[in-house]
């Protein structure tokens, strides 16, 4: 037989405990949530200063099957008005992505897409749109999603170029073969690879829509249609007075010279762009 | 490092002191192994892009659990009734085909210690658990998907008075591993922490005419709230930098009601998440919302269950830059059918958490009586169930959207289950479906597909039952139609072997035309279960409560153990 004394102990026990867990349970409530107003959400910082040192390649990766990516490429365009010469964006379509499938027309793909996406990570799994800056895989995680684009531009645009490029592209449109010849700059010698890709602007093709519907007037921008030369480029010597760097392959069947143009890149031995050169094809 | 080391040494101590004392001690635990010898080139199925995958010709998910109880019955001040201390070693470094890159890692996947008091009990540690339904916070784990979002800190749970039952937790969520980013032997986590609190108040605890007519009523209310530092997220509009103003707290709470009682269960659940910008939603501050509606009668023979879910923009995640599978807190509930034919789950449903759903679902089961004219000799059951889930005409709004477009899912299936004699078991389903692949997986067609199911169980003998089963799968999207055919011989009652073959008959491309087969034996005996055999399934999703996981096309020598004591 339980005293009531017990019973009165045992329940002002337990209300003790229950007015500390309800306390707990207001200060979350009170404290736990913060509402930004709308007028409030976006703050204006410094706007960059566009100097002359390292440019940096955005890689899109992308597929006209992936029903978000035309979103993804808006945020690039927005980058590249942001950032001006100092930001080239590539749009590359892997075929090992199943968001690249589709109809012999709409094939935009390439071998060095397949290459720079291994590389990188990519898997058959991975979803689009992703990106990734100077195909650097330090970080845990390569593939990043387009909403972190712009802070993930902002922090490269921080660093300084060891490296200094000119070059220069030329067609002879009778056999559409094209010469790059380019020259590395540094103040120390240093040994990296060099790199010609191939890029075309306003493909016009097909692009599935976030809405369901697939526009068959869709312009793609800044295509990756090939390498010239190897996908992972010559060793050359970087140094202050450089060996020229000369290149020649043909445009692919179906590039419109009008729409297309070189870009150069110079890597590392870890694969990382350190700069880059985009060209217009004279 | 040194927490985990730390609080195995206790353990170790506390076990070896128990060994002396008066009551119950005992160990329970487990082994699991699942693994697959690829005999195709191993590397099409390297998960994390920093695993070494030089010489590996083995893949496999394993997993060692073990939990030390003691359990006391002697009276003391405090109303101590005892304690767990729980750990499991996960090794999945070259993970079976299709995980998330973070999955591939290994260590001590989970650390807790339990108290157990008469009023409740205290945990620290790993924690695993839900507020209601789970909408808010679900904190589990499920091994097909990698899934596992335990916290890393502390729960309390307690009856404070007869019929009131509160929940105090706080921690860090877990994040699969951090071995290829600093070469620790430990779980990644969040940078930031959650807390949460839960009450629940059983109404007919106090309510005497609840009581008199067996009426159960709870109603129920959670809070949760992350805090997580502002980062520095930029976005450029029209050329200019702006940086996004983010709320360290992030709040959500929910009420709910329940009432049980005469057959009777009828529920409403009701969630809402202050403004919660995350790379998941695009950075979008309006709230979001779920109403949760279910009512269901069941009795012998009968049971109708009819629900009505409501979301938008739900995804509660302890990080704002995190996606995929890892980082999720709260689990809404999917409100369409689970499969297990293999056709039938070709189209699954994945809840979407953002872009926000109305989710509806029915279901009548009867069972006609023994030696009536339906029932026959033996009985028969008959089941009609059907769900249906559209989009939202608006972003935020509550209308429903009607177009084609927002079609996301639709599942009506008769199931007929009948045993014919004393041997003989039958069991037939006809389904129909629409599946929108450009919601659910982001790209494709809207597939409309009819399946047709036909399952036999006989008993051969006392000891030796023969299942079989044949499926059609007509549909003129995708793929197009598929034939699935299974055997399972269970042999007395510890070796079973099971072939599986699937054979796409329509539609796809010739290449993707290919037979998928499986032939396994299973030995089972007590509490050790062995299995191996040969497989090639195809690419697919995986999926289990509206979270999926995409599984590649897989072939090789299957091998997986389990044991638990």
């Amino acid at each position: 037989m339980v005293s009531a004394k017990y019973k009165i102990s045992v329940f002002s026990r337990r209300l003790s405990a229950a007015s500390v867990l309800l306390s707990v349970l207001c200060l979350c409530v009170l404290n736990g949530c913060e509402v930004i107003n709308e007028g409030e959400r976006l703050i204006p910082v410094p706007q960059p200063a566009i100097t002359d040192g390292r440019n940096h390649v955005l890689i899109e990766f992308t597929g006209f099957r992936c029903v978000n990516c035309p979103k993804a490429s808006e945020a690039a365009d927005e980058l590249s008005r942001t950032y001006g010469d100092r930001l080239i964006t590539v749009a590359m379509h892997p075929a090992t992505n199943p968001f690249t499938r589709g109809a012999e027309q709409y094939d935009y793909t390439c071998t060095a897409a397949d290459t720079y996406y291994l590389h990188l990570g990519g898997l058959a799994t991975t979803p689009f749109p992703a990106g990734n800056i100077d195909l650097q895989t330090e970080t845990d995680g390569s593939m990043i999603d387009y909403p972190l684009w712009a802070t993930w531009v902002a922090e490269q645009m921080e660093q300084t170029g060891m490296v200094q490029l000119t070059a220069d592209a030329a067609l002879q449109p009778e056999t559409r073969q094209l010469t790059v010849r380019a020259h590395c700059y540094a103040m120390q010698p240093m040994s990296l690879q060099l790199a010609t890709w191939l890029v075309e602007d306003s493909v016009a093709g097909a692009q599935a829509l976030p809405d369901g519907s697939v526009d068959t007037q869709y312009y793609h921008r800044h295509m990756l249609r090939g390498t010239i030369g190897d996908e992972w480029g010559e060793n050359v010597i970087a140094q202050l007075q450089p060996d020229e760097y000369v290149v020649t392959g043909k445009l692919p069947e179906g590039c419109d010279p009008k729409h297309c143009y070189a870009v150069v890149v110079a890597m590392d031995d870890n694969k990382t762009i350190i700069n880059a050169l985009q060209l217009r094809i004279e | 490092m040194k927490f985990e080391v730390l609080y195995i040494a206790v353990c170790l101590l506390w076990c070896t002191s128990l060994c002396a004392a008066r009551d119950t001690v005992y160990v329970s635990g487990g082994v699991q192994h699942d693994g697959l010898f690829p005999t195709r080139d191993i590397s099409e199925y390297r998960t994390h892009p920093r695993a070494p995958w030089a010489k590996i010709d083995h893949l496999s998910n394993n997993y060692i659990d073990l939990a030390v109880h003691y359990l006391t019955s002697a009276t003391n001040v405090v109303h101590f009734r005892g304690v767990t201390a729980d750990t499991r070693v996960e090794i999945n470094q070259w993970p079976l085909p299709g995980y998330e890159p973070g999955f591939a890692g290994h260590g001590i996947g989970r650390l807790s210690l339990r108290a157990d008091f008469e009023w409740g009990h205290i945990s620290v540690g790993d924690i695993y658990g839900q507020f209601g339904s789970g909408i808010l916070l679900n904190l589990y784990e499920n091994r097909d998907l990698g899934v596992d979002n335990s916290l890393r800190g502390a729960k309390i749970t307690a009856e404070a008075y007869n019929g009131i039952h509160l929940t105090l937790l706080g921690g860090k969520q877990r994040r699969y591993w951090n071995c290829y980013t600093d070469g620790a032997w430990g779980w990644n986590y969040s940078r930031d922490a959650v807390l949460g609190a839960d009450i629940d108040l059983e109404l007919h605890r106090w309510i005497i005419p609840l009581q008199q007519n067996s009426i159960d009523l709870t109603f129920g209310g959670s809070y949760v709230s992350k805090y997580e530092c502002p980062d520095t997220l930029l976005q450029p509009i029209d050329g200019k930098l702006y940086m996004y103003n983010l709320p360290r707290w992030v709040g959500a709470g929910e009420v709910r009601v329940e009432m049980q009682g005469h057959g009777w269960d009828v529920m409403a659940e009701y969630a809402y998440v202050a403004n919660n910008p995350t790379i998941e939603n695009m950075m979008s501050y309006r709230p979001g919302q779920t109403l949760l509606l279910s009512a269901g009668y069941s009795r012998k023979g009968f049971s109708v269950l009819a629900q009505a879910k409501y979301s938008d923009n739900m995804s509660l995640r302890s990080s704002r830059t995190q996606t995929g599978i890892a980082g999720r807190l709260n689990l809404l509930p999917v409100f369409t059918p689970q499969h297990t034919y293999s056709l039938a789950a070709i189209y699954p449903y994945a809840t979407q958490y953002v872009s926000g759903e109305w989710a509806f679902q029915a279901e009548v089961c009867y069972t006609w009586p023994r030696r009536t004219p339906m029932g026959g000799r033996y009985g028969t059951t008959l089941k009609l169930s059907g769900a249906h889930v559209r989009g939202l005409l608006n972003e935020g709004s509550w209308a429903v959207d009607w177009t084609k477009h927002g079609t996301y899912y639709t599942d009506l299936h008769l199931e007929l289950n009948k045993k014919i004699s004393q041997i003989w078991y039958l069991n037939a389903l006809i389904m129909y479906q629409t599946y929108n692949q450009r919601v659910i997986e982001g790209e494709g067609d809207l597939v409309r597909a009819g399946v047709a199911v036909l399952e036999n169980k006989v008993k051969l003998t006392d000891n030796i039952t023969l299942r079989n089963e044949v499926q059609y799968l007509f549909t003129r999207q995708d793929n197009g139609q598929w034939v699935a055919a299974a055997l399972e011989l269970d042999l007395w009652r510890c070796v079973t072997v099971t072939g599986e073959w699937e054979y796409n008959i329509g539609g796809a491309p010739n290449e993707l035309k290919q037979h998928y087969y499986s032939a396994l034996i299973t030995y089972t005996h007590e509490a050790h279960r062995l299995s191996a055999g040969y497989v090639k399934t195809s690419a697919g999703l995986n999926c289990s409560g509206g979270v999926c996981r995409l599984e590649p096309e897989q072939e090789g020598v299957k091998l997986s153990y389990n044991y638990t004591w």
